[in-house]
């Protein structure tokens, strides 16, 4: 195989950003994964997209609002939830 | 005459002529699943007892038993998204899809199996053990709606929801001779469905024939006030003539050869039908880049989604994360992190315009694209387990369409020699589902892929 993307030492850090404990066995497996996925999406340089806006989201929707009413009915029932004795009096 | 190799609207007409009760309809259903259940592995929740609305509001689905995938909560009942995390996760609400069927006197039968949180094209991810295909064991039914899209093939159930962020609807229907609509972005909503990739993330149902899919579409979709990114938009109007397109990127030399022939045979008939009328081929010249898009912008979102899942709030910690969600959780940290976000983030968000304007050009010329699903008739268990990347190319076909956030019908169009179900997408434009029914229906009428059930 020829040069890795990711070292193990850069999966760890990712890993330790993403708060995922991984094994030793997991760092060298997911380094040499990661780093074919890696690869395969820097074909994406290829794509010429000077002047292209960027699309987060397909509907166009703007500043969706509802009124701030309370709703009884998704209120969660007394008893159905976890409740713990008081701890200050 | 078998209960459980009924369509919906055969069962509704049969409880009207009073051929058989709701009670016998259930009971069908629940023997079957405890007949099969354990080899096929399709259901990771059964009731028992009918999950029901106490008092309906309409009784257009009376009687009728729904899968629904195990990614969208249901109060009460056990929810689990197929992952360890989850494993004993009992929901406070239920998702809105969920209280629309049962407000339309429908009953939830059990929560269906799934690639964990809907990451794989498989099946294969599921922490409780892959799906199998009712076809043949074999081979994988599909994902990441592998128990959906199966139970409904299987005859477990009429009508199953699930979801579909890259192919997770069409890609199971295809793979298990089912119908499936992943419809328009914010059309269904997604309130009360785990998160996967928020703005791609589609809603829809899996059913036996489109005339179903076409009635449940309709009693599950629009507005949700729960859901800011549900649209308001009307429903596009039918064309006189359906200008029907071939795509040409997605019959390219990577397609395998028995696909390809069967869809073209599909296009053929299509082509005959009245009020149909054969547009010839238009470009998308974009599609080589949708599967690099998608495998940027898909785990950036799922890192950002599945960061709530550290134990304190739900479920057990992240120790529990099966492979492909680490894998997931950690491209998406790296592509958002400082100094990759432009190279790899924003980038792709560019590259995602151009997919979806290629879309738009497309649909000045034609209603409808006609494509297969998927590039590869189903494939055998494991044959793609320890190769994230050949998995990810199983979304070919499907991803662009989510990162356009148009509607897409998948179809039966035949089998392969060695008797596994090929299927075939109707793609739309944006609130154009009413077009693809049309037209599914149509097809419909003049083939039968859709009445062949596997022998189980």
């Amino acid at each position: 195989m020829t040069k890795q993307t990711l070292t193990k030492d850069d999966t760890k850090k990712i890993a330790k950003l993403a708060n995922l404990p991984l094994s030793p066995e997991e760092l060298e497996k997911f380094s040499a994964q990661l780093s074919a996925i890696l690869e395969y999406v820097e074909q994406l340089k290829n794509v010429d997209t000077s002047n292209i806006p960027e699309t987060s989201q397909v509907t166009g929707l703007v500043n969706v609002t509802r009124n701030d009413e309370v709703k009884i009915v998704r209120y969660i029932k007394k008893g159905t939830y976890y409740t713990a004795d008081a701890v200050f009096e | 005459m078998e209960i459980t190799s009924l369509s919906i609207k055969q069962l509704i007409a049969g409880i009207k002529k009073k051929e058989f009760s709701e009670e016998e309809i259930y009971r069908s259903y629940l023997q079957r699943i405890k007949k099969y259940n354990k080899d096929l592995n399709i259901f990771l929740t059964v009731c028992d007892k009918p999950y029901k609305a106490d008092k309906p509001s309409t009784a257009h689905l009376s009687g009728i038993p729904v899968g629904v995938k195990d990614i969208f909560v249901t109060k009460g009942l056990r929810t689990t998204a197929a992952s360890k995390v989850l494993e004993n996760y009992m929901p406070e609400y239920s998702a809105t899809l969920v209280n629309r069927i049962l407000e339309n006197g429908a009953s939830v039968i059990g929560k269906t199996n799934l690639d964990a949180w809907a990451h794989g094209a498989s099946g294969e991810n599921s922490d409780f053990g892959p799906t199998k295909n009712p076809w043949n064991i074999a081979y994988v039914p599909g994902g990441s709606s592998s128990g959906s899209a199966a139970a409904v093939a299987a005859g477990m159930c009429p009508a199953a929801l699930a979801t579909d962020t890259g192919g997770s609807i069409r890609l199971p229907a295809s793979f298990c001779n089912a119908v499936g609509i992943k419809p328009s972005y914010g059309r269904c909503s997604r309130y009360g469905v785990i998160a996967m990739a928020s703005s791609l993330d589609s809603p829809g149902v899996i059913t036996k024939t489109a005339e179903d899919c076409e009635l449940m579409f309709h009693l599950i979709a629009g507005r949700d006030e729960y859901d800011g990114t549900s649209v308001p938009f009307k429903a596009r109007a039918l064309p006189k003539k359906i200008r029907v397109g071939i795509p040409k990127e997605y019959f390219s030399e990577g397609i395998d050869p028995e696909v390809r022939r069967k869809v073209e045979e599909a296009i053929r008939r299509l082509a005959d039908l009245p009020d149909v009328e054969l547009a010839g081929e238009v470009s998308l010249p974009h599609t080589e880049y949708a599967v690099a898009t998608y495998y940027i912008i898909v785990p950036s979102e799922i890192s950002s989604n599945l960061a709530r899942y550290d134990g304190i709030r739900y479920g057990h910690d992240r120790t529990q994360f099966g492979d492909e969600a680490k894998r997931r959780i950690m491209l998406g940290t790296y592509a958002l992190s400082t100094g990759y976000y432009d190279a790899y983030y924003k980038k792709a968000m560019k590259v995602r315009t151009l997919i979806k304007q290629d879309f738009e050009k497309a649909f000045e010329k034609v209603d409808v694209l006609v494509a297969p699903v998927s590039p590869t008739p189903p494939f055998r268990l494991g044959e793609k387990v320890n190769d994230p990347l050949a998995m990810y190319m199983c979304d070919v076909l499907t991803g662009p369409v989510n990162l356009a956030g148009i509607p897409s019908l998948a179809l039966p169009a035949g089998f392969t020699r060695s008797g596994l179900p090929i299927g075939m997408q109707l793609i739309g434009p944006q609130m154009g589902e009413e077009i693809l029914f049309t037209l599914g229906k149509k097809y419909q009428e003049i083939t039968d892929w859709q009445i062949r059930r596997p022998n189980l």
